[in-house]
C-alpha cells in the first residue's frame, strides 16, 4: 500500500509537466492577438500593441515561450504575471482559499443532500417518495445554475433580510465565515445532487440483489444493519468515485456560482484568464486542479480497498 | 472610454448575458439599523479596474471611477456641458494652437507637496512615450512632439519629452499643439490628463507598480490602503482634509465595493448594502422603476451603438440607397423600448443628445418606414442575403438579433447572424477577408465634444490608426472637421462639425442604432445623488439621508 | 428471512412490490429463466425488455419526441423559422390563443420554438452520450480490467483531461474548426472531448469491483478469453452507475450546448434549440418565466424518458436479476 501511493505520487510529476505544457500550447494556440482585445471597440495603437506583446515575450515560438515560463518558476519562483502586472501568485493565493471553502461546503452538501435522497428513494423503490426524488433530481438538472442562483438570492438574500431585518443568508461576498457559503455552496451542487442521488440509488438497489446481501439477511440480521453495513457500504464505491471527480468541477467550474455570489475565486479568474488568453493564470490554475485531480483520485483509488476488502493495492 | 467596462466585467457579462432581472415587490422601506454616522462609508458599486490604477492607463469606466475620486481635473462640465476650470484657473488660446494653463493655488498631493506645472509635464510625456505603452497614449497625439515619443514599431525615442508641452513656471503650464484644435479644453477632463506627483515615478522614470496599487492624487479623496488587484474586493477612501475645493458634508468615507455582475450588485442595492449603482442592466429597470421611486435615475449617457458596412471590403454595400433601406427596416425604438428596457434610447444622429450639437430627428433614415425600406431595397436592388457580426463578449446578441429579424420581416432578405468572441476579432477577419458583412459597433467618447463622433470613427486619417472601420471617406467631410478644429471659438467649431455630421447622414457610412443611457439608482441611506457628464458621482454633492 | 417485515421486500426480488418507475421485475422472467438456456445475453435482455411496461413508457416517450423532431410541423401550425412570425413589441408577453405559452424575448412563439428546437437538442444529447459512454466506458472498462500499466496511463491522462476547463476546450475546438461548417457535430464533440473522463472513473470503479467477485474469478479459472470476460462478465455488471451518469449527463449535453452556441459554433439562430432557447430566457427568467419553463420541461420529459429507458436495460442485463 505504501509504495502504491509513492508510486501514485512520483507518477504526478510527469503529468503535471505534461499537463502545463500542454495548457500552455492551448492557449498558445488560441487565435486573435490578447493585446489588440484589450481595448474592447477602439483600436489599440499598433505600437503599443508591439511593445506590450514584447514585454510578454508573444512573438517567441512556443518553446521559447515554455522555456521562460518554467524557468521563470523554477529559478526565480516567479509563476508569471497578468497583462496589468499582476504577479499570479498574488492573484491566486486569495482565491484559492476562497474556492476551497466553496468546494468543500458544496460537496458535503452533495454527499449528505445525495445520500440521503438516494437511500430513500432505494428504500422506497417503486413509491411516491422514490417518483418525488426523481422529479426533483430532473428539476435540479434542467434548472440552469443562474436561475436557481439569482432566485435563491432574490428570496434567501434579498428578501429575507427586508423582511427580517437580519442577513441569514449574504447577497455576496465571502467576508462573513461559512455563512457566505452557504446558498453558493447548496447553489453549486445542485446538479451534482442528482447525479449522486440517481448513483446511490441505482448502486443501492443492485447491492442489495447480492448475494451476499441475501445471505445477511438470511443469516437474519437486522434491515438497518444489512443496508447500513453491507449494502450501503459495497454501493459506496460508485459514490465514492463520483465525489473525488467532483472535486475538481467544483472547484474549476464555479464561475457562474461565484459571479452570481461575488465570490472571489479561481473559477471566474480561470474563465477571465482564457478570455484574455493570460497563458501564467490558465496554466497556474489548471495546474493546481491537475493536483486537486490527482490527490482526489488517488484517495478514491485507495478507498476502493477500504470499503471492499477484495481489492488490494501491492 | 465611458462606456467601455473593464475586461473583467465584460467577461461577466458575457458568462451571464445580462443576466436575471429582481421582480422588487415594492416596499423600498429601508430596515434602518443606525448607520449614519460619518463613519460608516457610502458604498459604490464598481467592476474591477482592468489595470493599476495609473490615470494615462485607465481607458475604461471602472477604473475611471475609482480615479476621479482620488484626482481633480483640469476642468470639469457644468450642466450645459460646457468644460468649467478646477484644479484650472483658466485655460486661454489666442490661435487654438498654443494653449496657457493656470493651475490654481491651493492644491496638495495626498503626500503634502504643492501641485506644481511640472507634474503634468511629467504626468503627459510619460503617458504619449510609446515605450511606456500607455493604453491612453494616443490622448496627446494633438501635442506637438508627439510624433518623437511615437517614432513607431521596433524604434526607440529619441527624447523623453515632448517639445510642444512646457512648464513655464509653477502655476502655468504651456501646450503647444501641432495644428490648431478648437476643442482641446473640452478634452482635458478626461482621466488621461491627471497630473502625476514626483513620487509616481521610480528610479528609471516609469511609473512603479507600487505608485499604480496605491495611487497619490491631488483630489477630494485619498486611498486607505494599498488597493491589491485582483485579490481586494473593494478599495477604501477617505476626504482629504487638505483638499480645497467642496467636501461633502455629513461623511468622510467612500468605499468602491467590486462586483463582476451588475445583477448582484442591484440586488445589494435592494438589500441596502450598498448605496450607489451607477450601470443597472436591463433586466433590472422594470423592478428598479418600482423598487426604487425616486431613488432610480435615468439620464443620457454619450455612448452611440451602430451597425457598421464593411465599405472598404464590400461593394456589395456601395449603394447608399440600399443602406438607407436597411436602416428605415430597424424599428429602434421598440428594440430601445423591449430588449433595452430603456437603457438606450433609439438614435436619431450622429451626435448624441449628451453632448452639445445634437439635433434630433436629423437622421431622417433613421426613423422606422417598413414600407419605403423594402420599395427602397428592391429599387436599389439590394442583395439577397445579408450577414451581421457581432462580439458575443457585451451582450449584444439579443439586440442583433431583433435587427435581424427586422430585417428578414422588412426586406425579406436572409439575414446570417455571426457571433464572432471578441470585437478585434471582427476587426481582423475584416482585414483578412475572412468576414464580408455588416458589423456591430460601439463608440464611447474620449472626451465630450461633437468633434469626437466624427474624427475618430469617420475621417480618412482614421482608417489606419483610428476606429474607422468601414474604410469610409470623403474628402468633403475631412475638410469640413478641419475648419471646426481651426474655428476661433468652440461654439464656431460646432457649426462645422454639424455640416460635417449632415454629410455622414446623408452618406450613411454606419446606422446609428441606440443612444447608451445611464441608469442608477441608490439605497434609502444616501440622497442627491448627482452623476456627471463623464458618468461619473459628484461626491462633494452627495449626502446621508 | 423470518425476521423480516414485509417492507423489506427489495432484498427478494421475489417479494418486491409493484415497481412502478424503474424496475418491474415481472415474475414471468424468472419463468422464463427456467425454462432453458438464453439464445445469448444480449438477446435474452431484448426478450425482457419487452415485457417491462416502463420500457414501453420511455420507448413511447422516445418516439414522440422523434416525431416531434422530424415533422414538428405536426404539432403547429407556426413557423419559427421565418422570423415573420415574431412580433418584437409582443416580447416577452404571457399566454394568449394562439400562443399558448406566450412569447420570448424577441415576440417568438414559445411552443412553436420549443416543438422546432427538439431535433438539435435531442440529436446533441443522444449522440454526445453515447459517444462519452463508448469512449469513457470503453477505456474505463479496458483500465479496470487490465490494470497495471495500462490503468496507470489511461488514469494520468485522465487526470489532465479532467483540468481542462470547458470554455478553454471549446475555444480551442472552435478555432481548430473555424469556418467549416461543420453544425452541431463541433458541439458533439466538443462536449464529448471533455466529458468521458467522469464515465471513464465510474466505469474503471465499477470494473475494479466486479473483477474481483466469485463469478469473474470463476470464468477466468475456467480459461475464458480476456475479451470474454470484459464483455460478457464484467460489463453487465458495471454497467449500472454508468447509465445513471450518461442519462443525466443526457440533460446536462442539451442545456450545455447553448454555452457553445455563444461562442460561435453549433446550433445558430435563426436555428433554434431547447439550449439556446433557455439561455436566451434566463435573463429575463423573473420577469417571463414561460419561455425558459417551457423547454426545460421538455428537457426534463426527454431526460426521463432516457432515464426510464436506462432503468429498464440495466435491470433486463443485469446477471444479478437472472
Amino acid at each position: 500500500m505504501g509504495r502504491y501511493i509513492i508510486r501514485r505520487l512520483i507518477q504526478a510529476g510527469p503529468v503535471l509537466l505534461g499537463a502545463t505544457f500542454f495548457i500552455f500550447a492551448t492557449v498558445f494556440a488560441l487565435p486573435g492577438d490578447p493585446v489588440a482585445a484589450l481595448a474592447g471597440d477602439k483600436r489599440q495603437d499598433p505600437n503599443i500593441v508591439a511593445i506590450i506583446r514584447e514585454q510578454y515575450h508573444l512573438d517567441d515560438p512556443l518553446l521559447v515561450q515554455y522555456w521562460y515560463y518554467i524557468s521563470g518558476i523554477v529559478f526565480h519562483g516567479d509563476f508569471g504575471k497578468t497583462f496589468a502586472g499582476v504577479p499570479v501568485t498574488q492573484l491566486l493565493a486569495g482565491k484559492l482559499q476562497v474556492t476551497l471553502n466553496l468546494a468543500l461546503v458544496a460537496l458535503t452538501m452533495e454527499a449528505i443532500i445525495g445520500v440521503l435522497l438516494g437511500l430513500w428513494a432505494a428504500l422506497r423503490r417503486g413509491r411516491a417518495t422514490d417518483t418525488a426524488i426523481l422529479a426533483s433530481t430532473l428539476l435540479l438538472i434542467s434548472i440552469p445554475t443562474l436561475v436557481s442562483g439569482f432566485v435563491l438570492q432574490l428570496w434567501l438574500g434579498v428578501w429575507l433580510k427586508r423582511v427580517t431585518g437580519t442577513e441569514f443568508f449574504p447577497i455576496s461576498g465571502a467576508t462573513q465565515g461559512l455563512k457566505s457559503y452557504l446558498l453558493p455552496g447548496f447553489v453549486l451542487a445542485g446538479v451534482s445532487i442528482a447525479y449522486l442521488t440517481r448513483l446511490t440509488r441505482t448502486s443501492l438497489v443492485e447491492t442489495l440483489r447480492s448475494d451476499y446481501i441475501r445471505t445477511a439477511t438470511a443469516k437474519g440480521l437486522s434491515r438497518r444493519r444489512v443496508i447500513g453495513r453491507h449494502g450501503l457500504r459495497n454501493a459506496l464505491i460508485p459514490m465514492v468515485t463520483y465525489l473525488g471527480a467532483d472535486l475538481g468541477s467544483l472547484m474549476g467550474g464555479a464561475v457562474i456560482t461565484e459571479t452570481i455570489f461575488n465570490l472571489p475565486g479561481i473559477g471566474f479568474q480561470l474563465y477571465t484568464g482564457v478570455y484574455l488568453r493570460e497563458q501564467p493564470v490558465v496554466v497556474g490554475i489548471v495546474t493546481i486542479l491537475v493536483l486537486v485531480y490527482i490527490v482526489a483520485n488517488l484517495v478514491v483509488d485507495l478507498m476502493y480497498a477500504v470499503l471492499d476488502p477484495r481489492i488490494r493495492y501491492e | 472610454m465611458r462606456v467601455t467596462k473593464g475586461a473583467q466585467i465584460v467577461a461577466g457579462t458575457a458568462l451571464l448575458a445580462v443576466a436575471v432581472a429582481a421582480c422588487g415587490g415594492g416596499s423600498g422601506t429601508s430596515t434602518g439599523n443606525s448607520g449614519t454616522s460619518a463613519d460608516t462609508p457610502v458604498r459604490m458599486e464598481l467592476g474591477e479596474p482592468q489595470n493599476l490604477l495609473v490615470p494615462s492607463n485607465t481607458t475604461e469606466s471602472e477604473g475611471a471611477e475609482a480615479l476621479a475620486a482620488i484626482f481633480e481635473p483640469l476642468v470639469n462640465y457644468d450642466e450645459n456641458k460646457q468644460a468649467v476650470e478646477a484644479a484650472a484657473d483658466s485655460i486661454k488660446s489666442d490661435d487654438n494652437k498654443v494653449w496657457t494653463i493656470k493651475i490654481k493655488s491651493g492644491y496638495t498631493w495626498h503626500n503634502g507637496e504643492p501641485l506644481i506645472a511640472q507634474n503634468y509635464v511629467d504626468a503627459w510625456n510619460f503617458a504619449a512615450n510609446q515605450e511606456n505603452a500607455q493604453g491612453a497614449g494616443y490622448f496627446f497625439g494633438r501635442i506637438d512632439g508627439y510624433a518623437d515619443l511615437n517614432p513607431g514599431e521596433g524604434k526607440k525615442p529619441a527624447t523623453t519629452q515632448m517639445k510642444g508641452l512646457k512648464a513655464v513656471d509653477n502655476s502655468t503650464l504651456q501646450v503647444t499643439l501641432t495644428a490648431p484644435f478648437s476643442q482641446f479644453k473640452t478634452m482635458l477632463g478626461y482621466t488621461a490628463f491627471y497630473p502625476l506627483p514626483k513620487a509616481a515615478f521610480g528610479a528609471d522614470g516609469k511609473v512603479t507598480n507600487e505608485y499604480g496599487e496605491k495611487p497619490i492624487g491631488q483630489g477630494l479623496f485619498k486611498l486607505d490602503k494599498p488597493y491589491k488587484k485582483g485579490t481586494d474586493q473593494s478599495i477604501d477612501l477617505t476626504v482629504y482634509d487638505k483638499y480645497p475645493g467642496k467636501k461633502p458634508s455629513g461623511w468622510t468615507k467612500l468605499q468602491f465595493k467590486l462586483y463582476n455582475s451588475s445583477e448582484t450588485a442591484y440586488n445589494d442595492l435592494q438589500a441596502d448594502n450598498i448605496d450607489i449603482h451607477d450601470s443597472l442592466p436591463a433586466s433590472a429597470i422594470a423592478s428598479a422603476k418600482t423598487a426604487l421611486g425616486d431613488r432610480y435615475e435615468d439620464q443620457p449617457d454619450a455612448g452611440i451603438g451602430y451597425i457598421g458596412f464593411p465599405l472598404k471590403y464590400n461593394d456589395q454595400y456601395k449603394d447608399v440607397k440600399m443602406r438607407e433601406a436597411i436602416s428605415m427596416a430597424i424599428d429602434r425604438k421598440t428594440i430601445a423600448e423591449t430588449v433595452f428596457s430603456g437603457t438606450r434610447a433609439p438614435a436619431d444622429d450622429f451626435i448624441n443628445p449628451a453632448i452639445a450639437g445634437y439635433r434630433q430627428g436629423a437622421c431622417t433614415a433613421c426613423s422606422y418606414n417598413p414600407g419605403k425600406a423594402k420599395e427602397q431595397y428592391a429599387a436599389a436592388n439590394g442583395p439577397k442575403t445579408l450577414e451581421l457580426g457581432y462580439n458575443a463578449d457585451g451582450g449584444h446578441k439579443e439586440w442583433i438579433e431583433a435587427v435581424a429579424n427586422n430585417l428578414r420581416a422588412n426586406l425579406g432578405v436572409e439575414v446570417t447572424v455571426k457571433p464572432f468572441e471578441k470585437f478585434a476579432s471582427i476587426l481582423d477577419d475584416l482585414d483578412q477577408k475572412k468576414y464580408k458583412g455588416m458589423f456591430r459597433m460601439g463608440w464611447a467618447i474620449d472626451y465630450p465634444s461633437a468633434e469626437n463622433y466624427l474624427t475618430p470613427i469617420f475621417s480618412t486619417g482614421a482608417i489606419k490608426t483610428g476606429s474607422n472601420y468601414a474604410g469610409y471617406t470623403n474628402p468633403q467631410f475631412d475638410a469640413t472637421v478641419a475648419k471646426g478644429d481651426q474655428a476661433p471659438t468652440a461654439e464656431e467649431g460646432l457649426k462645422f462639425y454639424q455640416q460635417a455630421d449632415d454629410i455622414l447622414i446623408k452618406d450613411l457610412p454606419y446606422i446609428p442604432v441606440y443612444f447608451y443611457r445611464n441608469n442608477s439608482g441608490s439605497s434609502t441611506k444616501v440622497k442627491n445623488v448627482k452623476i456627471n457628464l463623464l458618468n461619473q458621482v459628484e461626491w462633494a454633492d452627495v449626502e446621508k439621508a | 428471512m423470518s425476521s423480516e417485515t414485509p417492507q423489506a421486500g427489495p432484498v427478494y426480488s421475489e417479494t418486491l412490490t409493484t415497481d412502478q418507475v424503474v424496475t418491474a421485475p415481472s415474475p414471468g422472467r424468472r419463468r422464463r429463466k427456467k425454462e432453458g438456456k438464453p439464445a445469448s445475453l444480449w438477446s435474452d435482455a431484448w426478450h425482457d425488455l419487452r415485457r417491462r411496461p416502463m420500457f414501453i413508457v420511455s420507448i413511447v416517450l422516445i418516439a414522440i419526441l422523434l416525431v416531434m423532431s422530424f415533422w414538428p410541423s405536426l404539432f403547429t401550425d407556426i413557423n419559427p423559422l421565418d422570423a415573420r412570425t415574431c412580433e418584437l413589441s409582443t416580447a416577452r408577453q404571457g399566454p394568449s390563443p394562439g400562443h399558448i405559452f406566450g412569447r420570448d424575448n424577441q415576440g417568438c412563439d414559445v411552443y412553436a420554438r420549443t416543438i422546432y428546437g427538439a431535433k438539435n437538442s435531442i440529436l446533441i444529447g443522444v449522440t454526445t452520450t453515447i459517444l462519452t459512454m463508448v469512449v469513457g466506458g470503453l477505456l474505463g472498462l479496458i483500465a479496470g480490467t487490465r490494470g497495471g500499466m495500462v490503468d496507470t496511463l489511461t488514469s494520468r491522462v485522465t487526470e489532465v483531461f479532467f483540468a481542462i476547463p470547458m470554455i478553454l476546450g471549446a475555444l480551442l475546438i472552435t478555432a481548430t474548426f473555424r469556418g467549416q461548417d461543420l453544425g452541431i457535430w463541433i458541439v458533439v464533440m466538443a462536449l464529448s472531448v471533455l466529458s468521458w473522463p467522469m464515465t471513464f472513473r465510474i466505469m474503471r470503479a465499477a470494473v475494479i469491483t466486479a473483477r474481483n467477485q466469485d463469478f469473474v474469478v470463476a470464468a477466468r479459472a475456467l480459461g475464458a478469453s480476456q475479451s470474454r470476460i470484459m464483455f460478457r462478465h464484467l460489463l453487465p455488471n458495471a454497467l449500472a452507475p454508468v447509465i445513471v451518469v450518461a442519462t443525466i449527463n443526457l440533460g446536462g449535453f442539451i442545456a450545455a450546448e447553448a454555452a457553445l452556441s455563444f461562442l460561435g459554433v453549433g446550433v445558430q439562430p435563426p436555428d433554434i434549440s431547447w439550449g439556446l432557447m433557455i439561455a436566451d430566457a434566463r435573463n429575463r427568467f423573473l420577469e417571463a418565466p414561460l419561455p425558459l419553463v417551457f423547454p426545460a420541461v421538455f428537457l426534463s420529459i426527454t431526460v426521463l424518458a432516457f432515464i426510464m429507458m436506462g432503468d429498464a436495460v440495466r435491470d433486463a442485463i443485469d446477471p444479478k436479476l437472472r
